[in-house]
C-alpha cells in the first residue's frame, strides 16, 4: 500500500518534471516564430478575394492567387519539381532525409514525413499555398490534408506525365520551361524510335524491378514501360502485354521469356528483407542463361532505382539511358 | 476494506498517469504550439483556426482513439486470459486480431471502391467495418476453440500453437487480399495492417464508441464469472453456471471489442497480454477489480506508445503497433520464463 503510493508519487513527480522541461522548450521554440505566423496570416486573408482556379485532369481546384509555398507530398511531384527547378518548402523523406537522388535539387526543403504517413502538423507549420499529394492517398489522408490547404492528387499514372509537369509549371509560372522539356523529349524519342525500330526488330526488351526480393514486371502503360514500348516503339513482349498490375515474374517465367535486353532496377530500401537479392539474381544460372546476360545486355540501375518512372524527370533520364544502352 | 482502498488508489494512480500521458501527447507535435496555446484552444479563448486544426482534428482524435483501443484491448485480453485460464493468451497472439483484420481487408477490397461513388459513402463504410471485422474475429475464435480442444478440455499448449497458426494464416490472407487492391486502398491498408492510429479522425471514434461502451458494460457485469472459471470445470458446473454458454457469450463480446479496435487501428498486439498481468499484480485475483484496472492500464500504455511513435522519428511516424511490440515482446518472454519456473 505504502510502496504503491510512493511509487505512484515518484512517477508523477518525474512526469511533471519532464513536462516542465518540454514546456520551456516549446515556449522557446514558439516565441520567435509567432510574429512570422501572424505576418503570413494577414495577407492570406486579403488575397482570399483573388483566388485562382486550376483545372487538372478534368477537376477544378481552388488555390490562393499567389502560390509561394508548395508542399510536395509525393515522389512524383518531387521529381517534377527537381527537373523544373522549383523549390518546394516541404518534401517527403526516405529514412528521415531527402531522397538522395533528388538531394541537390531539393536541398533546403523541410521534411514532412514518409509517403505512407505524411505528417499533418509539419505540413501545416509550413503554411502551404498548395499541397501536391498523390492519387494513391486513401480517403483519410486526403481528407486531413485538404483541411490544411487544397491538396491536388498528383497522378501516379505514367501517361499523365505531361499534365503533371504542366500543372506544376502553371503554379510556378514556368510554362515555357515545361514546354521545352516536353518538346525536347518528344523530338529525341522520335529520332531514336526510327533507329531502334530497325535495329531492335524482333528483340525482346524488358524492365525488371526487384522488390522485397522478387522480380516484378509492370503492364505496358505503367512505371518506365511507356518509354520503351510507346515512345521508342519496342515490341511489347507477351508477358508484359498480359500483365495487369505489378506482378511477380518467376525465374522460369524469365527463362521462358528469354529477353535480349534487361533493365534491372534494384533499390536497397525496397528490399530490406533481401539485401542480397541483386547479387543472387545476377549470379543465378537461369538468369545467366538468358540472351541478355550472355551478350552483356543487362543494365543495372540505368537510372536511380527510386525514380518513380512516370514523371518528366524519370522519362528524360531513362530515355537517355535507354538510347545509350540499346543503340551502342 | 483494505482491498477496495487499494483498488481505488490504483485507479487514481492510473488516472494520473493517463492524464500525464494525455498532457505529453496533446502538447507535443511537429507544429509548434505553447502550452498556453493548447489550453486557450481547448477553452475556446480567442480561437485560431490553425491551432483548432492541430488540436481538434489532428491530436485529440488520435488520443481518443488510443484511449478507446487501449480500453478495448485491455478488457478483451482479461477475458481471453480468464476464459482460457492461460496467462499467455492475448487476442494478438491467438490470431483473433488477424482474423478480424483479414475480413476487414476483404471488406475494403469488395466495398470500398463502390462506396466511394455514393455521396458520404466513406462514412457508412467506416461504420460497417467493425461489423465485418466481427465475422472474421468470431471465425478465428471458433477455429481456435475447436482445434485446441482435446478430450473435451481446452489444452493450453494446443491453444497457443493453434493461435500461432491461425495468426499467420490470416496474416497471409490479408497480405494476399491487399495485393489485389487498387493503389489508394493498398496504401491505406499497408499503414493500417502494421497497427497505426495515424489516420485517426472523429468518424473512427464514432464508429467504435458504441461497441466499446456496450460490450465493456456487458463484460463487466459478467466479470465475476471469470473468477469461477479459474476452478475446475466440473466444480463450476455444479455451482449452477452454464459454463459453455457463458464462456461463448464472454468470448463473443471480447471478439466484438477486438473487431472494433482492429477496424480502426489495425492489429496492435501485446496490450491485451500486458494490461491484465499488470492489473493482476496490482489488485489481486478478483476479475471485478482486474477488469477496470486492466482497461486503465491498456489506455495508459497505448497513449504513451502513440506519443513515442509520433515523436521518436519526427516528422516521420513509427506505427504504434511496432512501439507496442518493442515493449511487449520482452514482457512476453519474461512471462514465459516466469511461468516455466
Amino acid at each position: 500500500m505504502k510502496r504503491l503510493f510512493i511509487a505512484g508519487t515518484t512517477v508523477l513527480l518525474a512526469m511533471s518534471l519532464a513536462a516542465c522541461g518540454s514546456d520551456n522548450k516549446n515556449e522557446a521554440n514558439v516565441a520567435p516564430t509567432e510574429p512570422a505566423t501572424v505576418a503570413v496570416d494577414k495577407p492570406a486573408v486579403e488575397t482570399t478575394s483573388s483566388e485562382q482556379t486550376i483545372t487538372y485532369l478534368g477537376k477544378d481546384y481552388t488555390l490562393p492567387a499567389q502560390v509561394n509555398n508548395i508542399v510536395a507530398a509525393s515522389l512524383e511531384s518531387m521529381e517534377d519539381a527537381a527537373i523544373l527547378g522549383v523549390k518546394p518548402v516541404g518534401v517527403l523523406s526516405i529514412a528521415n532525409a531527402i531522397p538522395t537522388y533528388l538531394e541537390k535539387e531539393l536541398a533546403g526543403a523541410a521534411l514532412i514525413g514518409d509517403k505512407f504517413a505524411p505528417n499533418n502538423e509539419a505540413i501545416l507549420g509550413l503554411n502551404p499555398d498548395v499541397i501536391l499529394g498523390s492519387s494513391k492517398f486513401g480517403d483519410e489522408v486526403a481528407g486531413a490534408l485538404n483541411k490544411i490547404q487544397t491538396m491536388i492528387p498528383y497522378s501516379h499514372i505514367s501517361t499523365n506525365w505531361k499534365d503533371n509537369l504542366n500543372l506544376l509549371a502553371q503554379l510556378t509560372g514556368k510554362e515555357a520551361q515545361a514546354s521545352t522539356i516536353i518538346a525536347d523529349y518528344d523530338t529525341k524519342a522520335a529520332e531514336a524510335k526510327l533507329k531502334i525500330s530497325e535495329s531492335l526488330k524482333d528483340k525482346k526488351v524488358v524492365i525488371l524491378r526487384i522488390r522485397e526480393g522478387s522480380i516484378c514486371v509492370y503492364p505496358a502503360g505503367v512505371y518506365l514501360n511507356p518509354i520503351l514500348y510507346d515512345d521508342l516503339g519496342v515490341t511489347i513482349p507477351d508477358v508484359i502485354a498480359k500483365t495487369e498490375a505489378q506482378a511477380e515474374l518467376s525465374l522460369e517465367g524469365l527463362a521462358d521469356l528469354n529477353p535480349d535486353y534487361i533493365f534491372l532496377q534494384f533499390e536497397t530500401s525496397e528490399n530490406t528483407d533481401a539485401p542480397k537479392a541483386l547479387e543472387k539474381l545476377l549470379d543465378n544460372a537461369i538468369f545467366k542463361s538468358t540472351e541478355a546476360a550472355k551478350n552483356n545486355h543487362v543494365f543495372v540501375n540505368a537510372i536511380d532505382p527510386l525514380a518513380q518512372g512516370g514523371t518528366a524527370w524519370s522519362k528524360v533520364k531513362f530515355l537517355d539511358a535507354a538510347i545509350e544502352n540499346l543503340l551502342k | 476494506m483494505l482491498r477496495t482502498n487499494r483498488f481505488l488508489l490504483t485507479l487514481f494512480v492510473i488516472f494520473l498517469l493517463t492524464f500525464g500521458a494525455f498532457y505529453l501527447h496533446i502538447t507535443n507535435g511537429s507544429f509548434d504550439m505553447s502550452i498556453w496555446d493548447v489550453i486557450k484552444t481547448l477553452l475556446r479563448i480567442d480561437p485560431n483556426p490553425k491551432h483548432d486544426l492541430v488540436i481538434f482534428e489532428f491530436r485529440l482524435p488520435r488520443i481518443v482513439i488510443a484511449m478507446l483501443v487501449g480500453i478495448g484491448l485491455g478488457i478483451a485480453g482479461t477475458v481471453m486470459q480468464g476464459v482460457t485460464r492461460n496467462g499467455l493468451a492475448d487476442p494478438g497472439i491467438l490470431g483473433i486480431n488477424a482474423g478480424a483484420g483479414a475480413s476487414i481487408v476483404l471488406f475494403l477490397l469488395l466495398f470500398q471502391m463502390k462506396a466511394k461513388h455514393i455521396t458520404d459513402g466513406s462514412w457508412t463504410s467506416t461504420m460497417m467495418m467493425p461489423l465485418f471485422g466481427f465475422v472474421g474475429g468470431a471465425l478465428a475464435a471458433a477455429l481456435i476453440l475447436i482445434f485446441s480442444r482435446k478430450n473435451g478440455r481446452m489444452d493450453m499448449q494446443r491453444l497457443i500453437l493453434t493461435g500461432i497458426s491461425i495468426n499467420s494464416g490470416f496474416g497471409a490472407l490479408s497480405m494476399y487480399i491487399s495485393l489485389k487492391m487498387n493503389p489508394q486502398d493498398f496504401e491505406m491498408a499497408a499503414v493500417w495492417m502494421v497497427g497505426s492510429i495515424y489516420n485517426a479522425n472523429w468518424i473512427f471514434v464514432l464508429s467504435m464508441l458504441p461497441w466499446i461502451v456496450i460490450l465493456s458494460v456487458i463484460i463487466y457485469r459478467k466479470s465475476h464469472l471469470l473468477d469461477y472459471f479459474q476452478l475446475e470445470e466440473g466444480t463450476v458446473t455444479s455451482l449452477g453456471i452454464s459454463v459453455e454458454k457463458e464462456k461463448i457469450i464472454l468470448i463473443l463480446c471480447s471478439v466484438g471489442l477486438i473487431s472494433a479496435c482492429v477496424s480502426v487501428s489495425g492489429s496492435i498486439g501485446f496490450i491485451g497480454l500486458m494490461a491484465p498481468h499488470i492489473a493482476r499484480s496490482l489488485v489481486g485475483l478478483r476479475h471485478r477489480l482486474i477488469m477496470p484496472v486492466s482497461a486503465g492500464v491498456g489506455m495508459f500504455l497505448l497513449i504513451i506508445s502513440d506519443y513515442i511513435s509520433k515523436t521518436v522519428f519526427e516528422p516521420s511516424e513509427l506505427p504504434v503497433g511496432i512501439v507496442v511490440s518493442i515493449i511487449g515482446i520482452p514482457y512476453f518472454l519474461y512471462l514465459l520464463v516466469k511461468s516455466k519456473a
